[in-house]
């Protein structure tokens, strides 16, 4: 029998960003394979758990950071006695990090770890994303030269961001694999989802746009086209400033409904409130941290918004519908189609978007990934 | 020795804007038909000031004095919790300047972004707040040190609409009895002077035709205006074929995120050149008059003075039930007369462009319901009549006659 390979795969935080949430899919979906002895780090702090990188053997750097007294040196102006001391830390959480094997850095904001990881030889696998395309600003130059000194194998979610990184960080082209951000799409069989034609739990998230969004509005208008439907408001993303909500709490007062809006306590809440939602709204026009699509995604949640979305091409058709912006009217329509919808009748359209969107299933990247670094090692 | 009454008036700011404008004229009334002398005192400045010197000794205390707004001790205190030893520093800082007016036995508050003076004051003097404010505005006007001024520092409260009324009650323990609703009042005079050439000239500007017809809205384009849903209702009207509608927009508008927003909304909404943001105007009565339809979408609008101003012009209103003070304006007479507007459920954008698109296509009807719209604000808004109101509440209150 074969001695499993040591993967160590980082995320570069506990964010809401598509790294950070699809690496934890990854994570998962090795941890399963025979073949991988996996190993995670956690680099830095994010707003969600750290659980979700937890597979028994974290080394959760972002802990490392902050550990006392270098936290509070640095706060009360001794940064540099303090980040000395972080160092320190942090070196000594990565001790158990195996010296050979691969090392997967879900982004480039993932590179610092390098510094600190104990001696070896790994294979490195750079994994560049939109966040790295757009970083504002962009990556340093030493950054880069270090990222390209180590890296082994470069992987990039789209042909967008493979010519961005053949031009802008001056690599091989050919050297540069699309590999798209994996997605567990196991659950995400709306067949064998059941929802209760007479309650309609919808999530709901983004209270950003004019301070508020279209969530009233739709809500007015799914009780009129249903009258009987009880609906739920679930909201799916953790909470800001309860200032953001506050436009929007107005205007379910005003509406009679401000009692059905369920809010998430902490970042874990959110993860498992997508088990008991029906449709998840995006009624922003675009977003940058689709995290919430993502989860969707992955539980078979179907997803509306509008047509404006970033998202619209993996939505529309295969796992939810878009209807042109401010269209409020459609929205509601859409949201009772899927509702209501036998899965079974997928069109000939719908089929073909699912199957684009299997590429991204983690059980066709992940065995793609595992034999791609096998045949470059 | 004049045998008059100095009462203290308390304006937030000097600009020209609902609240302050409307303090203005009822000090001049007051000071042209009864025996109060009007004595003022403006937190921040603005064009008004010198019209409210005019009227009486003004003090302007952000110029004077620098205070609202704190010095960087005052600051510290604040971060570290301190906000009792914040306070009492900042009354150091401003009893000095206000002590010519501390001892005037009336202190009248306009608006709730005045009552912070309260602080400053002292007790033994009678304070009454004229509240213009529903929650929101509330919220944003008044430090989180203010709300106990309401249950426990003023003595009466004069509101703008009984909505108003029912918010000080409902959400701030005021007794039902401590409040007195006035409804606001407009210089009706100063608009049924202006130009009846407005209509055809604002259409001549924006280059549309003599009979194209227009809905307009009006205030500062943010949330609580609901510029937003004026876009929406742009679209859906545009959605049901009338590309012959246009929309005007008069007022103010953020910078941005907020700016690049709305932008984006509109150019979204695809309504070409249907859609026309004029900014402020120097006469807004031209632009009133070229409107056929005023679209209030206020989320939240107490009484606003440009319901009463294009109202008194004779253009029917439509707005949004549960919003504020207008839906008490347009269904007052609604019994005897007929409504003096259309209430849509809350911001209910379809039925607001089905509202305003009946009334643009049957001239009759939108006529008739301008025309009891503007017999009610001459009847019931104009100071000569809200005027004595106000003064009533005075004398009630202190037991003075002032007349």
């Amino acid at each position: 029998m074969t001695t499993p390979a040591p993967w160590t795969v980082v995320s570069h935080t506990a964010d809401d960003s598509v790294p950070a949430v699809t690496v934890a899919h990854l994570m998962a979906w090795l941890d399963r394979d025979p073949r991988v002895d996996l190993h995670t780090v956690l680099w830095s702090r994010g707003h969600n758990s750290p659980q979700r990188y937890d597979f028994g053997r974290l080394a959760n750097v972002a802990e490392a950071h902050d550990v006392f007294p270098a936290g509070l040196l640095r706060r009360v102006g001794l940064s540099r006695v303090g980040g000395v001391l972080a160092g320190r830390a942090v070196r000594r959480t990565l001790r158990s990090v195996p010296a050979e094997g691969v090392l997967y850095l879900s982004s480039a904001f993932a590179a610092p770890v390098l510094r600190y990881l104990p001696a070896g030889e790994r294979t490195v696998v750079t994994h560049l994303h939109g966040i790295d395309r757009e970083a504002v600003p962009p990556l340093s130059q030493e950054r880069v030269d270090q990222i390209r000194a180590v890296t082994d194998v470069w992987l990039a979610v789209d042909e967008k961001t493979r010519a961005w990184a053949a031009k802008a960080w001056e690599i091989d082209p050919d050297a540069i694999v699309v590999v798209p951000e994996p997605v567990d799409l196991s659950g995400a069989n709306r067949a064998g989802r059941s929802p209760d034609p007479t309650r309609l739990r919808l999530g709901i998230r983004g209270a950003a746009w004019f301070r508020t969004d279209h969530t009233a509005r739709l809500v007015q208008r799914l009780q009129r086209v249903r009258p009987a439907l009880s609906i739920e408001l679930v909201w799916a993303e953790v909470i800001g400033s309860p200032d953001h909500l506050a436009p929007l709490l107005h205007d379910l007062e005003r509406l009679g409904v401000s009692a059905n809006l369920q809010l998430p306590r902490t970042s874990d809440e959110v993860v498992e409130a997508m088990d008991d939602i029906d449709v998840l709204v995006m009624t922003t026009p675009d977003d940058d941290s689709p995290w919430s699509v993502h989860e969707a995604l992955s539980r078979g949640v179907p997803v509306v918004g509008f047509s404006t979305h970033g998202l619209a091409s993996t939505i529309d058709g295969a796992f939810g519908m878009v209807v042109p912006y401010l269209d409020v009217v459609g929205l509601a329509d859409a949201v009772i189609a899927l509702h209501e919808q036998d899965d079974s009748a997928a069109s000939p359209d719908v089929v073909r978007r699912r199957e684009e969107l299997r590429s991204r299933d983690v059980d066709v990247v992940g065995p793609r990934l595992l034999a791609l670094v096998e045949d470059l090692r | 020795m004049s045998d008059r009454t100095p009462v203290l008036f308390v304006s937030h700011e000097g600009t020209l804007t609902g609240a302050p404008m409307m303090l203005l004229h009822f000090v001049r009334w007051l000071r042209d038909n009864s025996q109060v002398e009007p004595r003022m005192v403006l937190l921040r400045g603005g064009p008004l000031a010198e019209r409210f010197a005019e009227v009486g000794p003004t003090l302007v205390l952000g110029e004077d004095v620098g205070w609202p707004g704190s010095t960087s001790a005052e600051d510290r205190l604040e971060e570290q919790g301190r906000h009792a030893e914040a306070q009492e520093a900042r009354s150091r800082r401003v009893r000095p300047t206000l002590a010519e007016v501390a001892d005037l036995p009336i202190a009248y508050v306009n608006s709730a972004a005045s009552l912070r003076i309260l602080h400053h004051l002292p007790r033994a003097q009678t304070a009454i707040a004229h509240v213009h404010e529903l929650e929101s505005a509330l919220q944003w006007a008044m430090l989180p040190e203010d709300h106990s001024l309401l249950a426990r520092r003023v003595d009466h409260f004069v509101a703008a609409a009984d909505c108003v009324a029912d918010n000080l009650v409902e959400r701030h323990g005021v007794a039902r009895t401590d409040v007195t609703r006035v409804y606001e009042f407009i210089d009706t005079g100063r608009a049924l002077s202006s130009s009846p050439d407005g209509r055809e000239a604002v259409r001549s500007q924006l280059g549309l035709a003599p009979d194209a017809a227009v809905i307009g809205g009006c205030g500062f384009a943010d949330w609580r205006k609901g510029i937003d849903l004026f876009v929406q209702l742009a679209r859906h009207v545009a959605l049901l074929g009338r590309d012959d509608v246009h929309f005007v927009w008069l007022g103010g508008r953020a910078g941005g995120t907020e700016h690049e927003q709305l932008d984006f909304d509109i150019a979204q909404a695809g309504l070409g050149d249907r859609f026309h943001m004029v900014g402020l105007q120097d006469n807004p009565f031209d632009w009133y008059r070229a409107f056929d339809v005023f679209a209030l979408t206020s989320r939240e609008d107490p009484y606003p003075l440009v319901g009463l101003e294009t109202s008194v012009l004779g253009v029917p209103m439509v707005c949004f039930d549960r919003s504020g003070g207008m839906t008490e304006f347009v269904t007052r007479h609604a019994e005897e007369n007929g409504s003096a507007g259309v209430i849509v459920p809350y911001i209910d954008v379809e039925a607001m462009a089905d509202a305003a698109i009946r009334l643009i296509d049957d001239p009759a009807e939108r006529a008739a319901m301008g025309a009891r719209a503007s017999r009610t604000v001459v009847a019931e808004h104009e100071v000569e009549v809200v005027g004595p109101q106000l003064l009533r509440v005075i004398e009630n209150v202190t037991g003075l006659r002032l007349r």
